[in-house]
């Protein structure tokens, strides 16, 4: 399938809020192509309201986001939405549909008045539903469907859209913890094989830490810090943030970092050495 | 079959998009199924309406006069069959035909199964216009017409207006329109109560729905306006379809929503107020095309199959109030109204039993 | 803190929905085709002598004023009660079927029992329109997750536009018929009368209770059936006991006044806006807002077009949309 072309996507100055209420003050952020960026932080940071901006949901009150150099809301809607695709979080899917036809209609921009169902739109449904591995529900009604089933159908409604930056709103709501890993890493493997740069909101750290290339810690509608995840990941960060008292520790020694907050109990905090430790007896 | 991907010189589908394009073409293939069984059902609808009833027809008799002649021995049929029963069977069909879409048009983009211009006073604006032109400028035929569609477009539109801005407008959009419901009813209740009994018999005839002055110029009128109406309607049904997965996700495809959002209200508003216009709200019809359709094709929304089951609903209950109900000829908007509301009853029912 | 100030804001809105009510019934006093003077009225309460006519007029005001305020609460407890019990912001007693109902059991009786008095209208409009609320209960309530706000809705529009239907059929065929019930649609007090008023209202009273005493529970409904279901709530026995006193209020309001609009619709609307979402406050205050509301579109009917009198079903309806309207529209998202 097409591969993804990089696409430079800023953030300038900008101001987002509903009405009289302002979410973002002033934020600038540039998104780095063809990477996985992870936008976390406590409730009603702005987490969403970010997105929403980036997706033309949105208008900021004042700054630009600018994909490749130009205003996303200077592109007419359907080029923008064949660059740019938004999976908003829990939707809701139209009665009665089937899983095909619900993919298929992610590829509402490549069609027109005249022209649709092309032989490319075949193609790039049949790949979304492979890449997502539901080719085997594809006859089934979408309401039928199991929640982390449902989540992939509509992962691959928005790969079917062929876009090379893919935003998500908690992709992960509503999944078990297997789903939530199976899930990202469908993510993360269609960012290595097609290059699809993917922004998502998320709120469980460990998995954002564990998928993302690049985290965006966000805070009162600020960005609090921004970078890998051991320069976001640390007990002091995560203090000033979420407020949460939590060691970081790299159980299995491979950099996969885990979150541990403090317990309950031993007042005196967890070190990473205590964790480290529980965690192997887990295991053994 | 493989000989034609060669010869035309595109790349040949892979195994997945041409088990994709089975699957698609399967999914039409239901819809195309059920929509050209409609299409027959409502012939035959058409041709019962003729040819049966309290004066029969035989079909060779009916082809005669069609194409002009005249029956030996039976001079009144001609004028029976052109001035009476096929009138008021072709503008029953497009009335039908017009009230299904705008209904299906209302329920797949308010997602509201209660959204129909019966509920949204669309319907009630028609009335309320009728009921002006009959209390204060005694109109009849097509004047009494005009005040109906004037004032239906009249109200759809502050309906409109009113339902502008952010957050959900489909949601305003049924409040206002039950609120201008309620008025339209409360100052038509109103008038009745103060008019002759005459007058407010014709009114109620009216507010009814009936096919009774069914006439050619008047289809003739009917028929320009859906000629013009429901290619736009085909213009945007795609798009209609698309705001279907929610308006978020509609934004994120490419889609103006706003702009899907008002064109496909101000359709619906205009076939409504039309089918209004012509034969009054038949009751109930635009409410229950749009389930029925949906149910024949296991749960997908259709304006076209919608238009269709409307057409043929009114086409028969027409058929029946005009030759079964005894005292005189009841509009037919009583019986949709009377049968309307078991059928709603059943399809509840029904989907229940599946679980649904 | 925070809470003790919205405390102190839903007093103050209580008080001021107290003294609008009362000032609607003074100038139902006052006002009308014979205008009474205050001091006149002054004189009236304190039993000090007034003129035989003016004696006369008031005494009848007062009974055509406490019919509005009884109808007025009614209607609006009932659908402030509708809307929490199907969970549906457009729940209101003639939404879903009890006005048709109501219609249609005059029409019956008149076609068929010869009927003209208008106690028997209310007894017929009484029984049309709780059998209309149980049928549409009874079908709603079919399949497993049992009588659902959506099927109740649907199922009452339904019901409605097929008795509507029904009674056109009669009201074509019987010119008399025709002739008695546009009168009796309209919605109207006039013909006020302490004979008629006895009946009535114990069991207003009854359904009032019933939903007063409900009030925490329709908040548990608003959580959702689950939910509700966890904190200990009957919800398929609960929900039908409000529904049987929601169908107690409406009946028995649209018997005495004929079928009036709009007022459950609109009452909880605007209170919600006022106080927020507590059915413990909105019952009670929405029975205070009612009873204001129905008296002062009472009063304007009765001067706005003199010498003939407006039917307060069509005044309410005429007064009440633009508040509506502005109320949706002054709400951020206009929620369902």
């Amino acid at each position: 399938m097409k591969n993804a072309e990089p696409r430079s996507l800023t953030i300038e100055n900008v101001r987002l809020g509903y009405g009289a209420k302002t979410i973002v003050p002033d934020l600038s952020l540039e998104i780095p192509a063809g990477q996985v960026t992870a936008i976390i932080g406590p409730n009603g940071c702005g987490k969403s309201t970010l997105l929403r901006g980036i997706s033309r949901l949105l208008k900021p009150e004042s700054g630009t986001i600018s994909l490749d150099g130009r205003d996303v809301h200077s592109y007419p809607a359907k080029e923008f939405a064949r660059r740019v695709g938004l999976l908003p979080q829990s939707p809701i899917a139209p009665d009665g549909i089937t899983v095909a036809d619900l993919v298929s209609r992610g590829r509402y921009p490549y069609q027109g008045l005249f022209k649709k169902n092309s032989r490319e739109d075949d193609e790039a449904v049949a790949w979304a539903l492979e890449a997502t591995n539901t080719m085997a529900l594809a006859e089934n009604q979408v309401s039928d469907l199991s929640g982390g089933q449902r989540q992939r159908v509509w992962i691959a409604m928005a790969l079917a859209q062929q876009t090379d930056i893919l935003l998500l709103d908690e992709p992960t709501t509503y999944l078990d913890l297997a789903h939530q890993v199976d899930l990202l890493d469908l993510l993360c493997e269609l960012n290595e094989t097609r290059g699809t740069t993917m922004v998502m909101v998320l709120h469980e750290l460990n998995l954002a830490a564990r998928a993302a290339h690049h985290l965006v810690a966000m805070k009162d509608g600020q960005i609090a810090v921004a970078g890998s995840a051991e320069e976001v990941m640390t007990g002091e960060n995560l203090l000033n943030i979420f407020g949460l008292k939590a060691s970081v520790a790299d159980p299995l020694g491979n950099g996969s970092t885990v979150v541990v907050p403090h317990s309950r109990v031993a007042k005196g905090g967890f070190s990473a050495e205590t964790a480290d430790q529980a965690m192997l007896e887990d295991v053994s | 079959m493989a000989a034609r991907v060669l010869e035309t010189s595109a790349p040949a589908l892979s195994a997945p998009a041409l088990e994709v394009q089975r699957l698609r073409k399967r999914l039409v293939k239901r819809p195309r199924t059920v929509v050209l069984g409609l299409l027959a059902l409502l012939v035959a609808a058409l041709l019962i309406r003729v040819l049966l009833g309290s004066y029969t027809v035989t079909f060779p008799d009916f082809l005669t006069i069609l194409q002009g002649g005249t029956i030996e021995g039976a001079r009144g049929a001609r004028f029976i069959v052109m001035e009476d029963k096929l009138p008021r069977a072709v503008l029953g069909a497009l009335v039908g035909l017009a009230f299904g879409c705008s209904g299906a048009i209302f329920q797949l983009l308010l997602r509201n199964p209660l959204a129909s211009p019966d509920i949204l006073g669309i319907s009630s604006g028609a009335s309320l216009g009728a009921v002006i032109g009959i209390v204060f400028f005694g109109a009849t035929g097509f004047v009494l017409s005009g005040f109906a569609v004037a004032f239906a477009l009249c109200l759809g539109l502050i309906i409109m207006a009113l339902a502008r801005g952010s957050g959900s407008v489909g949601n305003r959009f049924v409040l206002m329109g039950i609120g201008i419901a309620e008025l339209s009813g409360a100052i038509i209740n109103y008038m009745l109560a103060r008019i002759d009994i005459s007058s407010a018999r014709s009114a109620v005839v009216w507010i009814t729905g009936s096919l009774a002055p069914a006439n050619w110029n008047r289809i003739e009128i009917v028929l320009v306006i859906l000629l013009l109406v429901f290619p736009l309607v085909a213009l945007i049904h795609i798009n209609l379809h698309a705001v279907s997965v929610g308006e978020e996700l509609a934004h994120g495809l490419g889609l103006n929503v706003p702009a899907t959002r008002w064109s496909s209200i101000s359709l619906a508003v205009v076939l409504a107020a039309v089918g209004t216009a012509a034969a009054g709200p038949i009751a109930f019809v635009a409410f229950v095309s749009g389930p029925i359709a949906r149910r024949l094709l296991g749960g997908r929304h259709s304006l076209l199959a919608s238009a269709l089951v409307g057409a043929i609903i009114v086409v028969l209950a027409d058929f029946i109030t005009a030759n079964y109900i005894p005292g005189g000829d009841l509009p037919v908007g009583v019986l949709t109204g009377a049968l309307g509301a078991p059928v709603l009853i059943w399809l509840l029912i029904q989907s229940q039993k599946e679980g649904r | 803190m925070g809470s003790s100030l919205r405390r102190h804001r839903k007093v103050t809105v209580a008080v001021l929905l107290l003294a609008l009510l009362l000032l609607a019934t003074l100038l139902s006093f006052l006002l009308g085709t014979r205008p009474i003077a205050p001091a006149t009225f002054w004189n009236y309460l304190t039993g000090t002598d007034v003129s035989g006519m003016d004696r006369a007029v008031i005494d009848q005001r007062a009974v055509r004023t406490l019919w509005a305020v009884t109808v007025g609460a009614s209607l609006a407890i009932a659908g402030t009660g509708m809307q929490g019990v199907t969970r549906n912001p457009l729940g209101d007693p003639g939404i879903l079927g009890l006005n048709a109902g109501a219609a249609f059991a005059v029409v019956v009786g008149i076609v068929f029992f010869g009927l003209s008095s208008p106690a028997g209208f209310a007894a017929l409009a009484f029984v049309g329109a709780t059998v209309t609320a149980v049928v549409v209960y009874a079908v709603a309530a079919i399949g497993r997750d049992g009588a659902t706000p959506v099927k109740l809705a649907l199922m009452g529009a339904a019901v409605s536009a097929g008795l509507l239907s029904l009674t056109s059929a009669f009201l074509l065929r019987y010119n008399d018929a025709l002739d008695s019930l546009r009168k009796w649609r309209q919605g109207t007090i006039a013909g006020a009368n302490m004979e008629d008023y006895f009946p009535g209202i114990f069991l207003l009273v009854a359904g009032a209770l019933i939903l007063l005493l409900g009030a925490q529970s329709i908040n548990n409904f608003a959580l959702g059936d689950d939910m509700a279901a966890s904190l200990g709530e009957n919800v398929a026995l609960k929900r039908l006991v409000m529904f049987v006193g929601i169908a107690l209020l409406a009946g028995t309001a649209t018997s005495m006044a004929g079928p009036i609009a709009f007022l459950g619709l609109m009452v909880p609307h605007a209170l919600r806006a006022l106080v927020g979402p507590d059915y413990r406050l909105l019952v009670p205050l929405s029975g205070i807002l009612g009873a204001t509301v129905l008296t002062l579109s009472d009063t304007v009917g009765r001067i706005v077009l003199p010498p003939e009198e407006v039917p307060v079903g069509v005044t309410m309806v005429v007064l009440g949309v633009p508040v509506f309207i502005f109320l949706i529209r002054s709400r951020k998202t206009g929620d369902l």
